[in-house]
């Protein structure tokens, strides 16, 4: 083999080595939230609502976990989907009002890469709400995944809240 | 792509010391090559989950035109602390090489080549172990049972072999693919498709190969 030759494939190994290197940590969200949207009932045009103060819990048989504090002026939730079993429930408390929001779903494993690792998706089946406080509720998008998009609207009547 | 310029650079310095070379006529005489991808083995130091293995067979029927088919198999074992998955594969590719330059009678033992494959994939894939965290819920254990993954593909490419000493032949190639058919699974692609390479709809492998030619 001609030095020329020689050269050529020690470069090529050069390159081989450089080629192998190209795994990246984990930079991506491994969680999916339930993402809910407050909206004002009864507009022609959809008007986001500003909700005063709203505190969150999650509710299973045996406990309740805070998710938001007497958060203020808040028009966006995101909700922990409970891994463990396939439905998982909420407060959400107005103030003095409190409605409920059940949810009931199938769960997915998603590879998101190998240096992720797993996470789930959601695919929501139903919904069944109270309406205390809230008017309706709404489905925008039943698949809950990594990406950011609206899954519920959540429809208040007029009174009682700030209006962008 | 840096990677694509510098084996460009490699393909025209190639080419500039097999023309100076280059005659026309040629005595053709019909040899097969038997070749190792000894880059498997690079990626397995670099990577040590992943462990694809490659034999190849080339027969030049007439002078320049190569019949070439390769196939190995695909072991991938990632282990850690939140998820275990496993892939054993298969895979073939057939096509034909011609060589652009070198293979002459001045040079009879140097080859550019350009390549041209099908390539079809088939492994089967499962992660055993899976812990999914949630900080108000709690850990979540679970698995997803093994499924079979399939992939057809085409790809071409070029590079170069030369004997090193006797019928002792290097040769590397650089090839871009293009996945056509598969299974579908969007929530568990496979992590490296055997033969293939990182699962994308296009991929872009290096090969560094090994070869034993026999005289027919």
């Amino acid at each position: 083999m001609h030095s020329l030759g020689k050269a050529l494939f020690l470069f090529a190994v050069f390159l081989l080595f450089s080629a192998c290197t190209d795994d990246q940590p984990c930079e991506e969200a491994t969680a999916n939230r339930l993402r809910i949207g407050f909206y004002i009932a009864g507009q022609e045009t959809e008007t986001i609502a500003v909700v005063n103060s709203v505190s969150v819990y999650a509710l299973d048989e045996t406990a309740r976990y805070l998710i938001y504090d007497n958060q203020n002026n808040v028009s966006v939730i995101e909700l922990p989907l409970n891994p463990l079993e396939d439905h998982c429930a909420f407060v959400l408390s107005f103030g003095e009002s409190r409605d409920t929001l059940w949810f009931q779903y199938a769960r997915e494993e998603h590879l998101i890469s190998i240096e992720c690792g797993f996470t789930l998706f959601f695919d929501i089946s139903e919904v069944k709400y109270t309406t205390h406080f809230l008017e309706a509720l709404v489905k925008n998008n039943s698949y809950v995944t990594n990406s950011f998009d609206e899954h519920i609207k959540v429809y208040f009547p007029d009174p009682g809240l700030i209006i962008n | 792509m840096n990677i694509l310029k510098y084996i460009f650079l490699i393909l025209a310095l190639s080419s500039i010391s097999l023309i100076a070379a280059a005659q026309n006529d040629t005595i053709f005489r019909p040899a097969a090559r038997l070749g190792l991808d000894v880059s498997g083995f690079a990626r397995q130091l670099m990577e040590t989950e992943t462990m694809p293995v490659e034999l190849s067979f080339d027969y030049e029927w007439r002078n320049n035109y190569f019949a070439a088919a390769e196939a190995g198999w695909l072991n991938v074992d990632v282990n850690r602390e939140t998820h275990r998955y496993n892939a054993q594969g298969y895979f073939f590719r057939t096509g034909i090489d011609i060589g652009i330059l070198g293979g002459d009678v001045h040079n009879p033992n140097d080859h550019v080549l350009l390549s041209v494959r099908y390539g079809y994939g088939r492994l089967k894939q499962e992660a055993p172990y899976i812990l999914i965290s949630d900080t108000n819920w709690g850990d979540y254990e679970t698995s997803v049972d093994p499924e079979t993954y399939h992939a057809h593909w085409i790809e071409a490419g070029f590079g170069m072999k030369t004997s090193i000493w006797n019928n002792l032949f290097l040769g590397w190639s650089l090839r871009g693919r293009v996945r056509f058919a598969s299974t579908s699974d969007p929530n568990m692609e496979p992590y490296f498709i055997s033969g293939y390479g990182k699962s994308n709809n296009a991929a872009l492998m290096l090969h560094y190969s090994i070869y034993y030619r026999f005289p027919l």
